[in-house]
């Protein structure tokens, strides 16, 4: 039936607007791929403070021991005794692998594709590199590749996501700009790229708030200096 | 979905009744109507902001033909299968068919209006699949058997004690009411779900025809795990959700979840552009988009109504809408509720079936001010209005009193002379009826429209008073020596 009923909507649509003239200009977006960062120096009050709204947890981070604390204290926190991570180049320059293994945390093993839904399901923590930070809502954009699965960010009771001071965006509006900066780079949009903000909550059951609804419960932004990460590309 | 429409009255009615219903429908629509009304005060310029939505939906419909042709070369570029279905039933078929091809077992549904207007999980389940509604407020009325009583909340009818009672009987766990208690355990239920589910089933947020993505706006994760988890993935929207840019996406972003729940973002916002890529660990191995008609071309054809498909499904206008916050969702009969289902309902399923809920409305207009791409609602209720009363199906949604009444109202104001002789008539009535200006007692049927309100009394016209009045102001100037 399919060819039939699409040549039937379409004829349709075109008689219901009485054949409008076909104009490819509004398939062209206004904006370019030159994405406009914020300055690494700039304070971070209000990220800090969108993301305590969020009841996420923001961790402005200036070396790599700060880092071992942080993630130390996390891995105590929640009780984490397995990780699901991103093969990631920052990740790698952290060395979070190798903290991992010293403080007895088993990774969970990935290099299986059959099994990887039901490793990643058993993962108490997961552990993400951001493509951006935006100020305005506290949100971290995320893509999915090959060594980026999506169930990381998903699965996992805790999501700690790492990102660069450089990687900071003001608002919305100027996420067009990296996503045109991706199209420009690979012709297309990655095939999965997510918001997160804060962790996942509901408000079904009379409006009381509850976190940990069906992704995690909880979340971690670390913003780290540039030079400790290194960015791909 | 069966349809009950008709049943309006009587349901309101049941609905005036339910003291737990009415201290829920208080709560949500003080709570999302503060909330929205706090996110846009806090913007700049909010009223550019909904210019934007509107002019960007307002292009997206006047381009349609190119839009979708330009998503469906986009989304199979990418790797997905584009089908189209003229009707509710073609688009059942399609996913029945998928699902029975690649031998699905259980299905995980993000929460989509539009599937719930195709009536999908019966078809499915009628071929023996198990199918799942995920985010928590859909899987608490699936368990209940109702329908969605809001668009943005669709179990906020229901008290925490009431799903304490239904998850123990249905789920066979210990009765607990604290929602966080409720939630975990819908989590460890639906985890498993997510986990072994061969098939996701999503609604779209927006279609981006210059990229073929998807967007999906949530908070719970659920819309997530439908998207991930499962093998096959089927998304259905109507045709009118399709944008043309990354830059209508960006807006779109701005705008909806400010207007549905006071947002900046939701918690989780994603865009999916076909399958799992090649060596890709998760996401889905197939992804499938069915473009639905089911309607939307006949209102397309309207001038008037078309704006009725900018609707991006906020729920903005039900929080704002004093029929919807005191009769609720399920008054409204079928999918659609509040302002906005008085209007697509009976352009979506035969009019005489919806034929009561246009008039279900005191045209306040505070669903107008509040909607993202600013659909003027009032307009197109007394567009469906008059539609209806000129249908000669139509039997009934104005009643037979007030039509006589207002057939002879018109009869008589084509004729002068017997309207003077009536509104003397009538003044006399309200001379003998009236204290300090109000009536005291109307005749039935006005009399219980009048019970709540203070109807002045009849006035004597301005034509009528002129002549004494004229008397009065020119006598001085008639006295006046002339020359």
């Amino acid at each position: 039936m399919s060819p039939q009923a699409r040549e039937k909507i379409l004829s349709a649509v075109e008689l219901a607007l009485g054949f409008p003239k076909r104009d490819e200009e509004i398939l062209k977006g206004k904006s370019t791929g030159e994405v406009h960062w914020l300055n690494p120096s700039a304070p971070w009050d209000s990220v800090e403070k969108e993301l305590s709204a969020l009841s996420a947890r923001f961790h402005r981070i200036e070396d790599t021991g700060q880092l071992r604390d942080l993630l130390g204290s996390i891995v105590e926190e929640y009780g984490v005794r397995s990780a699901l991570m991103w093969d990631h180049p920052s990740l790698e320059k952290l060395k979070v692998a190798q903290f991992l293994d010293e403080r007895g945390v088993r990774r969970v093993d990935t290099s299986d594709p059959e099994k990887f839904r039901i490793e990643a399901a058993k993962a108490d923590m997961g552990i993400t590199a951001a493509e951006a930070l935006i100020e305005e809502s506290g949100a971290i954009v995320v893509r999915s590749s090959r060594e980026m699965p999506r169930a990381v960010s998903l699965l996992p009771p805790v999501h700690v996501a790492i990102v660069s001071w450089a990687q900071r965006i003001s608002t919305i509006w100027d996420i067009v700009p990296l996503w045109r900066s991706w199209l420009e780079k690979e012709g297309r949009l990655p095939s999965a790229v997510h918001f997160i903000t804060g962790p996942s909550r509901t408000a079904d059951i009379e409006l009381t708030l509850v976190l940990g609804a069906h992704g995690p419960k909880a979340l971690h932004v670390v913003a780290l200096p540039e030079e400790l990460i290194s960015l791909r590309e | 979905m069966r349809i009950r429409c008709l049943e309006f009255s009587e349901r309101a009615k049941g609905a005036l009744r339910d003291e737990m219903l009415q201290q829920n429908l208080q709560r949500i629509g003080v709570r999302f109507k503060t909330a929205r009304d706090l996110a846009f005060a806090a913007l700049e310029d909010p009223e550019s902001l909904r210019e934007m939505g509107r002019a960007l939906k307002e292009k997206a419909i006047a381009n349609l033909p190119l839009l979708l042709e330009t998503l469906e070369m986009r989304v199979k570029e990418a790797g997905g299968v584009v089908h189209w279905a003229c009707t509710s039933k073609e688009a059942r078929n399609i996913v029945c068919e998928i699902a029975r091809t690649k031998g699905v077992r259980t299905v995980v549904k993000g929460k989509s209006m539009v599937t719930e207007e195709i009536s999908l999980n019966e078809a499915l389940q009628a071929q023996g699949i198990e199918v799942w509604e995920t985010d928590l407020g859909e899987f608490i009325i699936q368990l209940a058997g109702e329908p969605p009583s809001h668009i943005i909340g669709p179990a906020v009818h229901k008290s925490k004690e009431q799903i304490a009672d239904l998850f123990a009987q249905k789920l066979g766990v210990p009765k607990a009411e604290a929602p966080e208690e409720l939630t975990r355990i819908a989590r460890e239920k639906l985890r498993e779900k997510f986990l072994n589910a061969d098939m996701g089933v999503t609604g779209a947020n927006a279609a981006v025809a210059e990229t073929g993505s998807i967007l999906l706006l949530e908070n719970e994760g659920n819309i997530r795990m439908s998207v991930t988890m499962p093998r096959i993935l089927v998304t259905v929207m109507g045709i009118e959700k399709v944008i043309a840019t990354l830059d209508d996406l960006a807006v779109i972003l701005a705008l909806l979840p400010r207007s549905a729940t006071g947002q900046k973002l939701s918690a989780y916002s994603t865009i999916f552009t076909g399958p799992r890529a090649p060596g890709e660990l998760d996401g889905p191995e197939e992804f499938h988009l069915v473009l639905l008609d089911n309607g939307r071309t006949r209102i397309l054809a309207d001038p008037d109504r078309r704006q009725s498909l900018f609707c991006l499904r906020c729920g903005s206008c039900l929080n704002v809408c004093p029929v919807y916050r005191k009769v609720g969702g399920h008054a409204y009969g079928w999918v659609y509720s509040g302002p906005i289902g008085a209007v697509l309902t009976p352009q979506l399923i035969p009019p005489r079936l919806a034929r009561e809920l246009p008039f279900a409305s005191t045209l306040c207009g505070a669903c107008a001010e509040v909607c993202p791409v600013k659909i003027d609602l009032p307009k197109l209720l007394l567009i469906m209005r008059q539609r209806l009363s000129e249908d000669p199906n139509f039997d009934g949604g104005v009643p037979l009193l007030p039509r006589l009444a207002s057939r002879a109202h018109g009869w008589i104001l084509t004729r002068p002379r017997l309207y003077r002789l009536a509104a003397r008539g009538a003044r006399l009535w309200s001379k003998a009826l009236t204290e300090e200006g109000r009536w005291k007692w109307l005749p039935p049927p006005v009399g219980r429209w009048g019970k709540m309100r203070d109807v002045p009394a009849m006035q004597v016209p301005f034509s009528e008073r002129w002549k004494k009045l004229k008397k009065e102001l020119l006598g001085g100037v008639a006295n006046e020596p002339t020359g």
